[in-house]
């Protein structure tokens, strides 16, 4: 069967950011898939366009119903790492698809924060209970975490105190951050159970980076 | 690397000690994304050590006791793996409709005939089955069925150093008796 399905992943600069054979997938899609941001960012185009349906599966049923057409889901970043393309590899036949990586959120985390990427722990918190983050915390870890909302930096840092790391560092590149990360307040507030009133100090530490974070977008964040 | 302090659990009492624990996670000899039923599993503390042994590791822990089954879920929340999917009831009634495991550890219920048959029967094929036994009972089941399957039979004897007046003297702790055996 000839790869019908393309799966393509996109940055904040939207098409412009695509290499000429991903563009040319985008540009003759017969259905376009996405989440309504990425499908905005495509523009004008011919194409039938979905949305995420909620179960994911729905989605799947969507893409199998139009098997053959010339599909093109629209994902973020390297949509193999934590991304849509892993549950559509497990879907479809590896005949089937295509799939176009752009650099992703954590090699675009591990750049700006100077982290060697061999040496990070990468997890996602998307969709999945915080508590897997206590798992990779270590002294010295670095831990590049693809949160859920905006709200996940604040529960992470009640989590690290919680847990004794209240001294970590945290940076909040919000929506992958194109631009240079603007600096603003704490990302958290104490919890009132803090174990002590300079783990919390420090977890505001005047170190910290942080720019806002979009409830809808997901972003990465970090701690060491 | 298995053997978290003994004070990361939350237990009653009934937990598999540090040393011991980490000898248990050796014999089940986890792989990665390895699926591992916790019979009996108390506080949790070898379906836990099992999931931190690697990033896609699985793991069902079967608890009767309503207390033990929640404290698992607790425990596992603050080590770091809330994927751990606890069980609350009887094995081996409990075991219907689970994905058949890679590695089974019996931690209690050995001088039950079916219980240990129920899991022999579940594992895959090349799996391995782990049982402690403390009790005498519970040594001559695993006598029995080292007669019947094979593997290793082991016991694990563990002492601490403890304070006598003003020397030291050794305190044993319960040895264990322990059954490795493959599929």
């Amino acid at each position: 069967m000839t790869r019908w399905l393309s799966i393509v992943g996109l940055g904040e600069d939207g098409l412009a950011g695509l290499s000429a054979a991903a563009r040319a997938r985008v540009d003759a899609a017969e259905v376009l898939i996405g989440g309504a941001r990425h499908l905005a960012l495509v523009g004008a185009h011919p194409a039938e366009k979905l949305t995420w349906r909620t179960p994911l599966t729905a989605t799947v049923g969507d893409i199998a119903e139009r098997r053959g057409r010339r599909v093109v889901v629209l994902a973020t970043g390297d949509p193999m790492w934590f991304g849509v393309g892993v549950t559509l590899a497990r879907h479809f036949a590896p005949d089937e698809y295509e799939i176009f990586p752009i650099i992703g959120a954590f090699t675009l985390a591990a750049a700006r924060l100077g982290w060697p990427l061999g040496e990070t722990e990468t997890i996602t918190l998307h969709g999945r209970p915080l508590d897997s983050l206590t798992r990779v915390l270590a002294p010295g870890a670095r831990v590049l975490a693809l949160a859920d909302s905006g709200d996940s930096p604040r529960a992470v840092a009640d989590l690290l105190v919680r847990r004794g790391f209240g001294a970590s560092q945290l940076a909040v590149p919000a929506r992958r951050c194109a631009a240079a990360p603007r600096r603003r307040g704490p990302p958290s507030r104490a919890p009132t159970s803090t174990p002590s009133r300079s783990n919390a100090d420090a977890i505001r530490g005047r170190r910290c980076r942080a720019c806002p974070a979009s409830p809808t977008t997901p972003s990465s964040m970090t701690a060491s | 690397m298995p053997g978290l302090a003994d004070d990361a659990f939350e237990h009653d009492g009934q937990l598999t000690k540090q040393a011991v624990r980490a000898a248990t996670l050796a014999a089940l000899a986890p792989l990665p994304a390895e699926l591992l039923w916790d019979v009996g599993a108390g506080s949790g503390s070898i379906a836990i050590e099992w999931l931190r042994a690697g990033r896609r590791m699985r793991a069902i822990a079967i608890e009767r006791e309503p207390t033990r089954a929640a404290a698992c879920r607790r425990n596992a929340a603050r080590l770091g793996v809330p994927e751990l999917i606890v069980i609350e009831g009887e094995a081996p009634a409990a075991f219907a409709g689970l994905r058949a495991p890679d590695a089974v550890f019996i931690g209690a219920g050995l001088t039950r005939a079916e219980l240990v048959d129920a899991c022999w029967r579940a594992l895959k094929p090349g799996g391995r089955l782990v049982a402690n036994a403390v009790t005498v009972e519970g040594e001559a089941a695993l006598i029995a069925l080292r007669a019947r399957l094979g593997g290793t039979l082991s016991r694990l004897s563990v002492a601490h150093a403890e304070p006598l007046g003003g020397y030291l003297t050794w305190r044993p702790a319960l040895p264990v008796t322990q059954l490795a055996v493959r599929k």
